[in-house]
């Protein structure tokens, strides 16, 4: 039922959206949820461990993999993690994890920090 | 490796809302800023809609209870707790925008929804400037003008109530208007009007609506997306409360009757109840005269009017801080089922029905202090702060002066600076002409 498409995955040969590295590390998850149920501490252990060694170029990937195959544990995971690196952090540090560049006009950006100034006090340091 | 990076930035949609509803509401609006794929991705009704289902399911794990209470010197203050055993504070909103503006000191608090708090302000009982607010956003809407005002139709009692079209995903507000002119009370239909967020607009709802008088300022329960409100209703000689629906999907009317409120031969004229939102059904709030004792009605099976059972008669006294407090008025329901009160003093407790169980929530109103659940959300973030528009509407030709100059003059802020100079609030309202 998870892995519909990796039967899929295994038989397209042009297959450009996974590799064989995110294989390697997508797929042995829900082995792991399995093993580790519904012990939520263990579980954010093994998280943090898992993604202490992935930068966010890795990630995206992971993303993807976890997309293309349709694996919505993985993809929830994935996203919580992204969501948890970018939380209370500034537009500036948004902007370097994505590696996105602003592309609002000068006048609207500025509008936009005035109109929602209140956001954008205590965040964290960088 | 710039290829590397360059690939988060052409995350899916899906992925990318799937990132951001799990982010607290400061941090997606910070978001908005960060590129203009982003700003339109997140101010967008889809992404609202997305993130407002994202915190319900949140909130059914951890239910939130938004506590309005006001000080002695009329400032409002509104904090959000954790229903469950501790009650923490969660969070507060301290940005209220409109200290001061209401012309009897305080707002009326009409409701939430979705995030949204209904206000109205409250001059001698009738509602004439009505806001909504979402603090989680610090967006707002004041509403323009409704069709029916004292000004254009004479004197009436009105009650209004807000809730949420699923079907238009749409956001409404209505109400149902006793015109005095009209004659005995409880053998005419109300007048009804209902404003919708997404027109920005007024109407007159074309549904003719059943025979039942509003009695004014009695809350609305909004349940199953429609609206139910205590109507009286005259039969030969005797009145008899009952339950008038408003649909806000389908816009049309229902009717689910009351259990036998009074004594007095079937006459209930003198009988007033209150109704309150009970899960997925209704409860009703009867005060007890001359004992002060509360008693609680719940219809068991929603529209199934034979279900109604009561369930509890609340005794007077409860030790607070070691004096016993009584006068329960109700306030709402928790997520467990026990009900919240207010004591005499404004202590808020909340008691359990089952049990006989009192609990101190160790918090104190000083007067007209509102409580109901609350869902964190991010509705209004698509528009921009607006200020009331004027609307045209049709002016009805008998134009009734208000007996007495004290009403005509209500709009001229420095004649009512006069009346009311006790009030220290009009001190800041004569100098903001925001109404």
């Amino acid at each position: 039922m998870k892995f519909c498409t990796v039967k899929q995955y295994f038989d397209d040969e042009n297959n450009n959206n996974v590799t064989n590295g995110i294989a390697t590390t997508v797929i042995p998850l829900p082995n792991k949820h399995l093993k580790i149920k519904a012990n939520n501490k263990e579980m954010e252990q093994y998280e943090q461990e898992l993604l202490r060694n992935v930068m966010p170029q890795e990630l995206t990937k992971l993303i993807l993999a976890a997309n293309y195959l349709n694996f919505k544990e993985a993809l929830d995971f994935f996203c919580r993690t992204v969501a948890n690196a970018i939380q209370n952090k500034s537009v500036d540090y948004v902007r370097k994890f994505f590696g996105l560049e602003s592309d609002f006009e000068p006048g609207e950006e500025e509008k936009l920090c005035k109109e929602f100034a209140w956001s954008f006090e205590g965040v964290d340091e960088d | 490796m710039s290829d590397n990076l360059s690939m988060l930035d052409s995350l899916p949609h899906e992925i990318l809302t799937n990132v951001f509803v799990r982010l607290p509401i400061k941090s997606i609006v910070t978001c908005t800023a960060v590129c203009k794929t982003w700003k339109s991705l997140i101010q967008n009704p889809t992404f609202i809609s997305s993130h407002l289902h994202h915190s319900s399911n949140n909130n059914n794990k951890h239910p939130l209870l938004l506590f309005r209470l006001c000080s002695s010197e009329e400032k409002e203050h509104y904090v959000l707790h954790f229903d469950n055993q501790d009650f923490n504070e969660y969070t507060r909103f301290d940005d209220f925008p409109f200290h001061g503006q209401s012309y009897d000191g305080i707002f009326h608090v009409v409701g939430t929804c979705n995030g949204l708090v209904f206000l109205t302000d409250n001059l001698y009982r009738y509602h004439n400037n009505f806001v909504l607010w979402n603090p989680c956003v610090r967006k707002f809407v004041k509403l323009p003008k409704p069709n029916i005002t004292c000004f254009s139709h004479g004197g009436y009692n009105a009650s209004v109530g807000f809730g949420f079209d699923s079907k238009t995903n749409d956001y409404k507000v209505v109400r149902f208007v006793t015109l005095g002119e009209k004659g005995q009370m409880g053998k005419s239909p109300p007048e009804v009007e209902v404003y919708s967020l997404s027109t920005g607009k007024w109407r007159m709802v074309t549904a003719l609506p059943p025979i039942g008088a509003a009695r004014g300022h009695d809350p609305e329960a909004f349940v199953n997306g429609a609206l139910h409100w205590v109507a009286l209703r005259k039969t030969g000689t005797k009145f008899l409360n009952f339950v008038m629906v408003f649909d806000l999907g389908d816009e049309v009317f229902r009717e689910i009757a009351l259990p036998k409120l009074s004594d007095q031969n079937g006459d209930e004229y003198w009988v007033r109840v209150s109704i309150s939102a009970y899960g997925n059904s209704l409860a009703l709030f009867q005060p007890g005269f001359p004992n002060h004792r509360l008693s609680i009605w719940v219809m068991k099976d929603y529209a199934d009017a034979s279900s109604w059972t009561k369930i509890k008669t609340l005794p007077d006294a409860f030790l607070v801080e070691g004096i016993p407090r009584s006068h329960c008025i109700p306030k709402c329901f928790r997520k467990s089922g026990e009900v919240i009160v207010e004591l005499y003093g404004g202590y808020l407790s909340s008691r359990d029905l089952k049990t006989k169980d009192f609990k101190d929530l160790r918090i104190r109103g000083y007067a007209n202090t509102f409580v109901d659940s609350y869902v964190e959300s991010l509705v209004l973030l698509d528009k921009p702060n607006q200020l009331r528009k004027r609307q045209k509407r049709k002016r009805n030709n008998n134009r009734k002066q208000i007996c007495g100059p004290m009403l005509y003059k209500i709009h001229r802020f420095r004649f009512f600076l006069r009346c009311k100079t006790q009030n220290r609030s009009w001190s800041k309202h004569s100098k903001h002409s925001t109404f």
